[in-house]
């Protein structure tokens, strides 16, 4: 017998995107810009999918529509389970608030209950590797990497069954991006299915199941993560970018597209 | 299941209840914590402030213009309690989706809560103020128990209309910045034409049009007839009232969460 395949976790179909264009008062023109022009992407539990591309491709456009944040002008997005967001690890939180009281805002916010944010409220603050005493303190004195810490340990203690990265794995010291991406992993292995919109390649080529590669808001290919990467690599030196290979000191984040 | 198609949102899950309310919660909670953070009574300034401009107010009008008005502390909170909540409550909303746009960038909730649980949070604030000018009346012995479930039409209609301009301006500011620059005026000019410092026969004749039209004139005039006159209000003004202030909640919800639909874009 045939094991029964994964379960769908996001199915868009056919989406296009279009921002309003300003003006250079600020105005709304009439002219809107087109993000995403028919795109199609299956996701299923347990899947970890790369969304690479160039800036302005429509990938950040691709992840905000399927957290219902942005509405689609035309086509169809659907999702199964929670949907949680590492875009804007800080959003919500207040600078006067302390850690903790931050991490409660953070986590109603991301989805979760009242209690179910105070049960798992000793494993957040344990994650983020920032001393107890401090996390009683106003979110002003931590430094920035901190609060994107606690942002980043709240937002993965919320059992996403839909996780969407936007190039938040970068979290930190070299150690807690380690952490970060077990964490993503652990999820991913849960059943947890995980889109991560990123430009170090070396991430999704290592780590990712497939890659889609968006140019001009439009899916170009949707693969193998290292026949994506070389391809998205050839094109780019065909359009006289430079490409970086190698580690960075410390950490991830070896090979990028410097354009010229 | 969600979902999302042609850029309206249709067969979106409906958000928990439960949820809700705990994010209802959180939100104003939120309020109250940065009130109380870096202030030694952070909790009382809301409740001291209308003591002080009421003592204000009864020093310029009754000592200095010396208006000819019995008992005139009583007859300004009558009217300064609705008129402060609902001044505060629409000044502070009017930011309070674009500037917490963070949010609206992050997560997908129902975007009216920020302005309304504004709202709640002031409402919060006048009941409490309400409730220790009804002791003060009742130690003084004037005070109609009989009357007083009378004044929860207009605290009913006050609340809506907050509610809705609540609203109203919060999506506006959405759109263009310019009317957070000119709400603390529009508010001043409107409180000069609501009888709240004077009596309503005490404006000029082009005056009282306005005050028939405006909800909040209605408004004051009923907490008014219970709490300083000792009678009840006018019941078709007061059903009139409320079915007007319900009718705009209606309509500033509905246009709220058709354009919400853009704030992620917008932001």
């Amino acid at each position: 017998m045939t094991p029964a395949p994964p379960p769908l976790r996001v199915e868009a179909i056919d989406l296009h995107a279009a921002y309003p264009e300003r003006t250079r008062k600020g105005r709304r023109s009439h002219q809107d810009r087109w993000a995403l022009r028919g795109v199609n992407l299956r996701v299923d539990s347990g899947e970890i999918v790369g969304v690479i591309g160039q800036n302005g491709s429509g990938k950040t456009t691709l992840l905000n529509i399927i957290a219902g944040i942005l509405e689609p002008v035309g086509g169809t997005v659907r999702t199964w389970g929670r949907v949680t967001t590492l875009i804007n690890l800080t959003a919500g939180m207040h600078r006067d608030l302390t850690g903790r009281e931050n991490a409660l805002v953070a986590g109603v916010l991301g989805g979760l209950r009242r209690g179910e944010v105070l049960a798992v409220m000793d494993d957040i603050l344990e994650f983020t590797g920032i001393d107890a005493d401090v996390l009683d303190s106003p979110l002003f004195t931590y430094s920035a990497g901190m609060g994107l810490r606690l942002g980043f340990s709240v937002a993965v203690h919320t059992s996403p069954d839909v996780l969407l990265v936007d190039e938040v794995l970068a979290v930190g010291d070299a150690a807690f991006q380690d952490q970060c991406l077990e964490r993503v992993q652990q999820l991913a292995a849960g059943g947890t299915a995980v889109i991560v919109v990123t430009h170090d390649l070396d991430l999704v080529r290592e780590n990712a199941d497939r890659i889609v590669l968006l140019e001009h808001g439009a899916v170009l290919n949707d693969g193998p993560p290292a026949v994506l990467v070389d391809e998205y690599l050839e094109r780019a030196r065909e359009q006289g970018a430079r490409v970086r290979t190698g580690r960075r000191r410390g950490g991830r984040g070896g090979t990028r597209i410097r354009r010229r | 299941m969600s979902a999302s198609e042609g850029g309206l949102a249709v067969a979106r899950s409906a958000p928990r209840a439960g949820w809700l309310l705990d994010l209802c919660w959180m939100l104003i909670e939120r309020q109250w914590r940065i009130r109380a953070k870096r202030s030694y009574i952070g909790f009382v300034w809301p409740i001291l402030a209308p003591v002080g401009l009421t003592l204000l107010y009864v020093l310029v009008f009754k000592r200095v213009f010396l208006i000819p008005i019995e008992n005139y502390p009583q007859y300004l909170v009558c009217g300064l309690l609705p008129w402060s909540f609902l001044s505060i409550s629409v000044v502070r909303s009017v930011s309070s989706v674009s500037g917490d746009a963070d949010m609206v960038r992050k997560a997908r909730f129902p975007y009216e809560l920020l302005p309304l649980t504004i709202v709640a949070n002031q409402a919060l604030i006048l009941f409490v103020n309400l409730g220790a000018f009804v002791t003060f009346l009742a130690v003084r012995g004037e005070l109609k128990w009989h009357l007083l479930p009378l004044t929860a039409v207009p605290i009913a209609s006050v609340i809506l209309l907050a509610g809705a301009a609540s609203l109203a301006v919060s999506v506006i500011d959405v759109y263009t910045r310019d009317l957070r620059f000119v709400i603390g005026n529009l508010f001043g000019v409107w409180f000069f034409l609501v009888p709240i410092i004077y009596r309503p026969r005490m404006a000029p004749g082009y005056l009282r049009w306005f005050q028939s039209v405006d909800p909040a004139a209605s408004i004051v005039a009923q907490v008014r007839a219970v709490l300083y006159a000792g009678r009840a209000p006018v019941p078709h003004t007061a059903l009139l009232t409320f079915l007007g202030c319900a009718g705009l909640f209606a309509v500033s919800l509905l246009v709220f969460r058709r354009r919400s639909r853009d704030f992620g874009a917008l932001l």
